[in-house]
């Protein structure tokens, strides 16, 4: 009885002080002030699409294989080339992100960017003509203060943001 | 199940309480207890509200539209569904993935299984009242998802496996990054969490002797995962009906043997050790060779091949699309992080599924809250639910 | 100017400044706003967040509460159909009002030369005790008028609470008078100018101290609107300017506690004396409360009946122990 309330009683500071370790140990936060700080993806990172429509073979794979049914084939000319050909057009409405189409294009004219927060005004924004495709997402920075960050795996805070 | 409450209505002693579908703690359900004084007379789980209805999408997707389809059922946990329908899949193609393959499906299997497990305590964590531990396990989340970011290039819906392989391969000075969040996630799991969570007598007097569930109850109903081993049952798909890496790995089976609610979190936190050491022996011994079966590796486009070899990205070959698996039935079962999840498949050889059944882990332990609940005293309802680590929609499908 | 000179002595007369500005309405207001501030801050420093940050970005969001407050003001008060809606507006306003009442005896030094108390007598502590067991009374009725179930069981949970942080609490105060014998605060205060009386008598403080956070629903003792299975207890039904009340009561409730404990047991205002002595009060009420509201990030809730079993038998026992023990050191000392 008394070690068992000597031991709660142990353990009751235990969880104070690291409280207060918590508390008075500088600079340990994981936050990333999204607006205020945006993170640059690793390479590789599954985002928006962009594509190369000199590449594109009009193959029509990255259609079929799309599991929301976000693409399209649509008939396109290039304006100066006069090359004609079945474009994909992307409707980010349904896309999952899942990169399935840029993984089966068989002439890489399918890309990934690395930008995947983008936010549109308008809902018919969001469908992404070939035209705009070619040209691929941009993307505003958020707000005045914006600025790059790179986060860097750490072993000691878990995850440190380094200025870009 | 509403209407043989509505006829217990004449006991005046008790009242009926709805908790959910929009509640803190109810999570995308609802539960209909009836309550005397401070104790649960009946209570009754309600599921349902977060429906999808997958496996009838399945029915209607081509075969490798499905890998990101059973993904959403449970969204942390994305790797293990992915794998246990890949395997289901490669049974019917009968295909075998090379071992580079299956190494690296395992390592992204025990990463969310970690990410699963720490989502699992903030949950039970802010259910109690310990905003710290709701918001510690869910910010060491954030390493490992990066980790896994990395290897998939998506935080969490990674569709990486791929029938005889997976899509992409290590990118440049993964080790030592994983490494150090592996060494990051050990320190925190095993200090701080301790001393403010685990420890803490609040905690205890909380978790210790509420819920109990006897070694005899759990194999009777069913129950799977780290709520079956919490009651001394050493039952892991893992070692039973080893698939991936797992028969070359070494680990054990992380079990407790009281079956009440700190148990249920001890062993969890016991599969974070054994995920922790298992990637670590996968990081070292990591075996050379392609990422994905023979059969593919010809059938994709010369520059994809060129980017394949340069790049360790693997794009899909064009089959993929019309794709037809012999027709037959099989059944696949894997370890998923909140227990056994088990995929039936029976395919007529055509473009898409005749049928896909989907038994997840938490549709099997939803039975959890009728027996460990009813009896239980109103405040530890969360205590419980936070415990058993129940994820609705991966229970409603 | 006579008038300006009469509108001063009024304001600085005893009954006037002490619950208006200090320690009464005001200065509660500026705390609160402080103390909701920073407890939000030093939650998110532990827990590796930021906290609020865009209002007055500046001063680290120092302000959050007062936009908070703007919008409770101006949001609708929505009274559910079948609540008692006369009893429901009124409960919460009546339940601030009685929280307020113990400031009108517990001292609060002096500030500018003017003794801050608005009511001398020589059984202040019992009025403070016994005016501050008023609020959990409303806080039951709030429960009662909502009609809901949620709240209904919150304000069960405050009644069986309610039993049981009181009496340990009476009782550890009560120590404190047998020990400087007298029942005037001003008096107990005064007699520790040498030694505070938490060394003296720590049990009483520990149980006063334990008792005072279970009777403000602070961590780990948050029971009443335990989130995770009432909602928000007694309180799930208010909306607008009237949960900013009821937000606000058990804070205020903290802090009349607090300045008690301090005057009771922390030498009040001491070792200052005179002219600004008030300073040192707050200064000490201030750390008190800031380990109040630090508490919610280390600790998880007891369950309720556990609270009741550490309310009779740790704190009732603590409390008979530190009488005992004034009982004693009075008979050493006669």
């Amino acid at each position: 009885m008394i070690i068992k309330i000597i031991n709660n009683f142990y353990h009751h500071i235990r969880a104070i002080l690291i409280g207060l370790k918590y508390l008075l140990s500088p600079g340990i936060r994981i936050t990333l002030k999204y607006p205020d700080e945006l993170p640059i993806l690793p390479e590789n990172y599954r985002g928006m699409l962009k594509l190369n429509n000199e590449l594109c073979i009009s193959c029509g794979l990255c259609s079929q294989i799309c599991p929301a049914g976000a693409i399209n084939l649509k008939l396109f000319e290039h304006e100066q080339t006069k090359q004609v050909g079945r474009h994909p057009e992307v409707d980010y409405k349904r896309c999952i992100f899942c990169g399935f189409c840029i993984d089966i294009c068989p002439s890489k004219a399918l890309e990934l960017t690395r930008i995947h927060d983008a936010a549109f005004y308008v809902e018919d924004e969001l469908y992404y003509e070939v035209n705009r495709l070619i040209i691929g997402p941009k993307i505003d920075p958020p707000c005045m203060r914006s600025k790059y960050v790179i986060s860097e795996i750490d072993e000691v805070r878990g995850i440190v943001y380094r200025n870009a | 199940m509403k209407t043989s409450l509505s006829k217990q209505q004449d006991n005046r002693k008790e009242i009926e309480l709805f908790i959910g579908p929009q509640h803190p703690a109810s999570g995308h359900m609802r539960f209909i207890g009836r309550v005397d004084g401070d104790i649960f007379t009946n209570f009754i789980p309600d599921p349902g509200w977060v429906h999808r209805g997958i496996e009838k999408i399945a029915e209607n997707r081509k075969w490798i539209q499905i890998i990101p389809l059973v993904e959403r059922a449970a969204i942390l946990d994305a790797a293990n569904m992915n794998i246990g329908y890949v395997i289901a899949l490669e049974k019917l193609l009968d295909i075998e993935p090379p071992p580079r393959a299956q190494y690296l499906r395992t390592l992204l299997c025990e990463i969310n299984r970690i990410t699963s497990h720490l989502y699992g305590f903030g949950i039970a964590g802010i259910m109690i009242g310990s905003s710290t531990f709701y918001m510690w396990p869910f910010a060491d989340r954030e390493p490992l998802i990066d980790i896994a970011q990395l290897i998939t290039g998506a935080r969490l819906t990674y569709s990486y496996m791929i029938p005889g392989g997976v899509r992409r391969d290590l990118p440049q000075g993964f080790k030592e990054k994983a490494l150090k969040a592996l060494k990051y996630i050990e320190r925190r799991l095993n200090n701080d969490y301790f001393r403010i969570f685990f420890d803490n007598p609040v905690t205890k007097a909380r978790y210790q002797e509420v819920g109990v569930l006897k070694r005899d109850d759990a194999i009777r109903l069913g129950i799977v995962g780290p709520n079956l081993r919490a009651s001394n049952v050493k039952y892991d798909v893992r070692k039973v009906e080893p698939y991936a890496a797992y028969p070359e790995l070494e680990f054990d089976i992380a079990y407790e043997k009281e079956g009440d609610c700190y148990a249920r979190l001890l062993v969890r936190v016991e599969e974070i050790r054994q995920s922790i050491k298992i990637i670590r022996q996968i990081l070292d011994a990591l075996p050379q060779g392609p990422i994905i079966h023979k059969k593919y590796e010809k059938l994709v486009s010369l520059r994809k091949l060129e980017e394949y070899q340069k790049t360790g990205i693997f794009g899909l070959p064009a089959i993929f699309t019309v794709l037809r698996p012999p027709a037959g039935e099989v059944i696949s079962r894997v370890e998923a992080a909140r227990g056994e999840l088990i995929f039936h498949i029976i395919s007529t050889g055509e473009l898409r599924p005749y049928r896909l059944r989907m038994v997840t882990p938490s549709f099997r332990n939803i039975v959890l809250f009728r027996e460990l609940i009813s009896g239980a005293r109103v405040m530890d309802f969360p205590a419980i639910y936070g415990s058993i680590d129940y994820f609705p929609p991966e229970s409603d499908r | 100017m006579e008038i300006v000179d009469l509108i001063l002595n009024i304001l600085l007369h005893p009954s006037i400044f002490v619950p208006l500005i200090f320690p009464g309405f005001i200065t509660i207001l500026i705390i609160i706003i402080l103390l909701i501030w920073a407890e939000r801050k030093v939650a998110a420093k532990i827990q590796m967040r930021i906290g609020p940050l865009y209002v007055t970005r500046r001063f680290g969001g120092i302000l959050q509460l007062l936009a908070d407050l703007l919008r409770y003001m101006f949001a609708e008060v929505i009274t559910s159909k079948d609540s008692d809606k006369f009893i429901f507006i009124a409960s919460p306003i009546v339940a601030l009002t009685a929280t307020l009442l113990p400031l009108a005896v517990i001292p609060a030094g002096s500030l500018l030369g003017i003794e801050l108390i608005a009511l001398r007598t020589n059984i202040s502590l019992l009025a403070a005790l016994a005016l501050s067991s008023l609020t959990p009374i409303f806080i039951i009725i709030m429960g009662w008028a909502s009609n809901n179930k949620f709240a209904l069981m919150g304000s069960l949970r405050e009644g069986h609470l309610m039993i049981s942080y009181e009496v340990p609490l009476y009782l550890s105060a009560l120590s404190v008078a047998i020990l400087h014998g007298s029942l005037d605060i001003v008096d107990i205060v005064n007699n520790q100018q040498r030694v505070w009386t938490v060394l003296i008598n720590p049990f009483a403080a520990f149980s006063f101290f334990i008792s005072v956070i279970m009777s403000t629903s602070r961590f780990p003792f948050e029971i009443t609107e335990s989130d995770s299975e009432l909602v928000a207890g007694p309180y799930t039904e208010y909306s607008s300017i009237l949960y900013g009340l009821v937000m606000g009561v058990p804070y205020m409730r903290l802090y009349v506690f607090t300045l008690l404990f301090v005057d009771l047991f922390l030498g009040g205002w001491y070792p200052l004396i005179d002219g600004f002595s008030s300073i040192t009060l707050i200064i000490k009420v201030l750390i008190i409360l800031l380990f109040s509201v630090f508490l919610r990030s280390v600790y998880p809730r007891y369950r309720l009946d556990q609270a009741i079993r550490i309310g009779w038998h740790i704190l009732f026992t603590l409390s008979l122990i530190s009488i005992t023990l004034s009982l004693l050191i009075i008979g050493w000392v006669m």
